[in-house]
């Protein structure tokens, strides 16, 4: 059995149902984000695990045993909120030995934790300032450390990196990736932003609807997205009409060309179906391996840095694709005919 | 008479300078010379006769200077109008009351009134027991109001209108109206006999005062609760193991202490100077002492009036300082 075990998850407000049949099971020392856009349920989920609210129906186990019945300060949990929560009175120092004083350490042993905490976020010679005397990124770790002083069993984190700057977004993810591994934590980790999500995370959660829509590795999720949200939260997709030619070969067709998918299709020969493609699988020109070749013509370019956007007119459908940046290689000028080159395996056949 | 008008002048040059260099610290230097004038004046106060001077004037001049000074880019010439106007409207009618009481002694400036009433045993009685009432009131309206704000605010914010308006209700509803309803309600032959004792009537005038001050402390204390994120704190606390009773103790009750010493503070006023209810229920508070005062003598009310006055200051001093001083108030940002 899993060390925490969500099954059947329901959450109602009044006739508004914001988590549907929710199930999840997580590994110890997992680290597993919940991704969705806004209104998703995902935070709803979050804080039924952290026991500030009440499943409508579900169980929530920890280490086998049931957690619904108990009160949020009966859980151990720690939690990390977006908005830091420091407690303003108190000194980073104060703020996380609070939950060690509560719990009843004797006072030696908790300074001795505190201290290792703020050794382990990277502050340890600012256990005496006040919160308002810190950064927005500095606040975030010692709310990171008052949550883990405590030894919680599962860590939540509600979108904790959405309240700061990019770059100390970056540079805290990776920080906050490396201290729960070092802890070996489990952990839940809530955010919209599907860079966070891939880059952290052992497993991804794609949530839409109050519904867990995929749930697999970063790569998985990526790669083979299950259904068409899925594809098109996570990522870019260039999406396709196609018609099915042969399904048990896997043969569709597209505009002109006909192409073989390397699976079979799951729809009736002659039935319309959607195929997408990532921007990085189509190349401008042709190349070895790539055996779809689709004409086109420039229509926007997007320098980004090391990589370069393209948009290109395809019979009508806009198509993006992305080449890395080199420096003897001028992006295409707008209104160039092309030639966009791809492979069948890239293709990604979505269900409804 | 020129050469203190001359003096008057200087001094309040020197307190426009002084305001201007020292802007920031205005106030501070504003405080810290109204301390040292409060020393020195007061002294005279223990000792017998300390007659003083017209000294006042350059004193008064450096502190009004310092404020002019310390607050002059703040404001235009217009507002300027407005807080002269309100300066002589209230200063003048101070200055006269404090100029009168000094004047017991025929021909010469002296603290006599003050001496008097300061050394009255009924003075000493009916402020200290008022002080006292005050204190309990205060103790009693902190632990009503700050869980209830703290509640409404947290689970039932829907219910806060009908909260406001219940705190509001003391405002319409006179003071005698509670105080006979009270001795309808509980006389020594009915079901809760309070008026039967001194303590049972003392606690019921310490709900009585609880009940006029809730609209200035239960609005101070929501007011200090909008500064914080109640909601979040409280969960971070709760995730941490805290119990609620930990919760507002620890968390709550700190961050919103200066609301607090607000509401405190004007508690305190409300119960120094309260006189229907003390009167109606008989006991011997500072309010009907200071109306017995007022209707038999000439001078005593007069310095009693400036000792209020100074008391109420005082307070509202110790709230700023508590204020500046309190290491994490810029914290609710």
């Amino acid at each position: 059995m899993a060390f925490l075990d969500i099954s059947h998850l329901e959450k109602s407000f009044g006739t508004m149902r914001v988590v549907k049949d929710f199930n999840l099971q997580i590994e110890q020392g997992e680290f597993v984000s919940l991704l969705g856009p806004s209104g998703c349920g995902k935070t709803t989920v979050l804080r039924m695990v952290a026991g500030f609210e009440a499943p409508s129906a579900g169980s929530i186990r920890i280490d086998g045993k049931d957690v619904v019945n108990l009160r949020p300060n009966q859980r151990k949990i720690g939690m990390v909120f977006q908005a830091y929560a420091l407690f303003p009175n108190l000194t980073v120092a104060q703020n996380v030995g609070f939950g060690l004083g509560i719990a009843g350490v004797p006072k030696a042993e908790a300074a001795a934790r505190v201290q290792e905490m703020l050794d382990l976020i990277g502050l340890p010679d600012l256990g005496s300032r006040y919160p308002f005397q810190l950064s927005g990124g500095q606040q975030q770790r010692v709310a990171l450390a008052r949550a883990l002083a405590v030894r919680p069993r599962v860590l939540l984190l509600d979108e904790p990196l959405s309240a700061l700057d990019a770059k100390i977004r970056v540079s805290l993810r990776t920080e906050i990736r490396e201290i729960q591994q070092r802890l070996g934590i489990t952990t839940i980790f809530v955010t919209h932003d599907q860079e966070e999500a891939l880059s952290m995370s052992d497993r991804v959660v794609v949530m839409n609807g109050g519904i867990a829509d995929q749930i697999g590795t970063p790569f998985e999720i990526y790669n083979r997205p299950t259904t068409r949200f899925v594809a098109g939260f996570v990522g870019t997709l260039n999406n396709f009409n196609a018609i099915v030619t042969d399904a048990a070969s896997g043969g569709i067709r597209i505009g002109d060309s006909v192409l073989t998918l390397p699976q079979p299709v799951n729809a009736p020969n002659g039935a319309a179906i959607t195929v997408a493609l990532r921007p990085e699988a189509a190349h401008l020109g042709r190349a070895p391996g790539r055996e779809v070749i689709l004409n086109g013509t420039i229509a926007e370019v997007h320098f980004m840095g090391s990589v370069i956007r393209i948009k290109a007119d395809v019979a009508g459908t806009m198509l993006s694709l992305d080449t890395f940046n080199r420096a003897d290689t001028p992006p295409p000028p707008v209104g160039t005919a092309t030639e966009i080159s791809v492979s069948a395996r890239d293709f990604i056949v979505l269900a409804d | 008479m020129s050469g203190l008008v001359l003096w008057g002048i200087g001094m309040l040059v020197v307190g426009v300078v002084l305001g201007r260099i020292l802007r920031p610290q205005a106030s501070i230097v504003l405080a810290a010379l109204t301390t040292l004038f409060i020393l020195f004046a007061f002294p005279g106060l223990a000792s017998d006769l300390v007659p003083i001077s017209a000294d006042f004037w350059p004193v008064y001049a450096l502190l009004l200077g310092a404020l002019i000074g310390g607050m002059a880019d703040r404001l235009s010439f217009y507002t300027w109008g407005v807080v002269i106007l309100g300066v002589i409207f209230f200063i003048l009618p101070l200055y006269g009351m404090t100029e009168f009481s000094l004047k017991m002694l025929r021909g010469i400036y002296s603290f006599e009134a003050y001496r008097v009433v300061l050394q009255d045993s009924q003075f000493q009685l009916t402020f200290s027991y008022s002080v006292i009432m005050a204190a309990f009131t205060i103790a009693f309206g902190v632990l009503l109001v700050v869980p209830t704000a703290y509640w409404v605010r947290l689970k039932t914010p829907e219910l806060r209108p009908l909260i406001e308006f219940i705190t509001l209700l003391p405002l319409v509803i006179p003071a005698i109206v509670i105080v006979f309803g009270y001795i309808r309600l509980y006389n020594t032959s009915s079901w809760l006999p309070l008026t039967g004792t001194a303590t049972g009537t003392n606690i019921l005038l310490m709900f009585g005062y609880a009940t006029l001050a809730l609209p200035y402390m239960y609005r101070a204390v929501d007011t200090g609760l909008r500064t914080i994120d109640v909601a979040t704190l409280t969960e971070a606390a709760q995730s941490l193991g805290a119990s609620w009773a930990r919760i507002i103790a620890t968390i709550i009750l700190p961050n919103v202490l200066g609301a607090v010493l607000s509401g405190a503070f004007l508690t305190f006023a409300i119960v120094i100077g309260e006189f229907t209810m003390a009167a109606l229920l008989n006991r011997p508070a500072f309010g009907p002492y200071m109306q017995l005062l007022g209707v038999n003598r000439a001078y005593e009310p007069a310095a009693l009036a400036v000792i209020a006055f100074a008391i109420t200051w005082g307070c509202m001093g110790l709230i700023q300082l508590v204020n500046r001083f309190s290491k994490h108030s810029r914290a609710a940002s």
